[in-house]
């Protein structure tokens, strides 16, 4: 008896138990069949990245501002602070995903879109993650997508670039880590890329407020740029404990593979 | 400040999303054997890892993965869960499940491999609970001395050690039985 026979004890559990236990979760009442994420629902990830990615572009850095102001007053988005901790409050969870296939999704939105042709290596497209999300306030649609693979996921998000948006978020300032984003060229775009997030000791109860602070390492980045008459965001997040870290080289690979 | 609230709100949300499936795949086996390890009984494994799973998918909101790896958070679930289980149950000899497996006719090697098991479960119900967790972590669910130090609050180095006197404990009485 030694440790190689210990583990070898081990046996995978029963195809039918594994199958059984993650339906009953994904269609369990509560809140599952909305979404696949732990604490998030989808659409709040891509708005939130999306409000993220216009802070950044549009509030930056002194010498990119010239370029910054430019693409918002194109859009007529958002303006933004940049700070080293903010106090968030946390609300409850929203609703308003419907999930779709692709060809439903183009012909419910109003402009056609293109995807990446390429996307880096090990990830697959996710075929029940394609959607058309509505916001609360019946804003323009938006539709996402996902790639999922070992190291974590990447999604795209999409909407029209258009008045509603600029209405909604043109008096609302955003805040962001300073230096966290760069600038670069997306099929003939600027691109706003951006590294790190903010970051809290523990995670809230809904109603608690808590200080976060920007960190660099925060296992996500985003970039967006508009193309086509339509703002493209990509956000990326690895898995805390992968070896192999999305690269930004790879994700700016995807964004010019869009047509 | 309200755009900031909105924004930031929506944003923490996002940090500390975890890919539902990825990690079922990945972890799923790992949990199903730790307390196959910890009980020594198919059956009553899959419902600990039921329950497990359960517990996490309704309480995934409060996983912050500021705090460590999703793993380290469900196996502290499992662990908890086993330590539930244990108190509110006699101890057990699972001898009944060789009798389930015959049943359906399984492979030699099968009943051989969950004889050997529940061996090793009768020996371990013999044990402080945290002897047989430390087992079920490290042979059951694999995992690296590292890992189970973050679990149970203790450092590698004693992990080890208590690995090795817990191995010496089970070698001796294995023998004894043969």
């Amino acid at each position: 008896m030694n440790e190689q026979f210990l583990y070898s004890l081990q046996k995978p559990p029963r195809p039918e138990f594994a199958a059984a236990l993650l339906n009953e979760i994904n269609t369990h009442p509560s809140e599952m069949n909305h979404h696949k994420h732990f604490g998030v629902s989808p659409w709040v990830i891509g708005f939130a990245s999306f409000f993220l990615i216009l802070a950044l572009t549009f509030g930056l850095v002194p010498s990119a501002k010239a370029l910054a102001i430019e693409f918002l007053q194109k859009i007529g988005i958002v303006t933004f602070e940049e700070k080293d901790q903010i106090n968030i409050s946390r609300a409850p969870n929203g609703k308003g995903v419907i999930t779709i296939t692709e060809q439903e999704a183009r012909d419910f939105f109003a402009i056609p879109f293109t995807l990446p042709t390429w996307v880096p290596e090990g990830f697959e497209v996710d075929p029940a993650f394609f959607r058309v999300e509505a916001p609360v306030e019946e804003l323009s649609p938006v539709v996402r997508s996902q790639w999922h693979g070992d190291r974590g996921y990447i999604d795209l998000t999409i909407v029209p670039n258009d008045k509603k948006w600029e209405d909604r978020y043109k008096d609302r300032p955003e805040n962001v880590g300073p230096g966290s984003v760069e600038e670069v060229d997306i099929n003939g775009s600027p691109a706003a890329l951006i590294s790190g997030g903010w970051t809290a000791d523990k995670f809230p109860e809904v109603g608690e407020t808590l200080t976060y602070t920007w960190s660099s390492e925060a296992g996500r980045g985003s970039i967006l740029w508009v193309q086509d008459e339509l703002l493209y965001t990509i956000n990326w997040t690895y898995l805390p404990d992968t070896q192999d870290p999305i690269q930004n080289d790879e994700i700016i690979q995807m964004a010019r593979s869009i047509p | 400040m309200t755009s900031t609230s909105n924004f930031a709100k929506y944003f923490d949300r996002a940090t500390s999303s975890v890919d539902w499936e990825t990690v079922y795949a990945s972890e799923l086996p790992r949990v199903f054997n730790f307390f196959r390890y910890s009980v020594g009984n198919d059956m009553l494994a899959e419902d600990l890892t039921a329950e497990t799973f359960r517990k996490a998918w309704q309480n995934r909101h409060k996983y912050d993965h500021n705090r460590g790896a999703f793993s380290t958070w469900l196996f502290s679930i499992a662990r908890h869960t086993a330590v539930d289980h244990f108190r509110s149950q006699k101890p057990e000899f699972p001898i009944e499940s060789i009798a389930n497996l015959q049943a359906n006719n399984p492979s030699e090697t099968t009943i051989l491999q969950q004889e050997d098991l529940t061996r090793l479960s009768t020996i371990l119900s013999q044990y402080p609970v945290r002897e047989r967790e430390l087992i079920a972590l490290k042979f059951g669910a694999g995992c690296s001395n590292k890992e189970i130090a973050i679990q149970i609050g203790i450092s590698a180095t004693n992990v080890s050690t208590l690995l090795h006197r817990i191995l010496q404990k089970i070698r001796e009485a294995w023998e004894v039985n043969e």
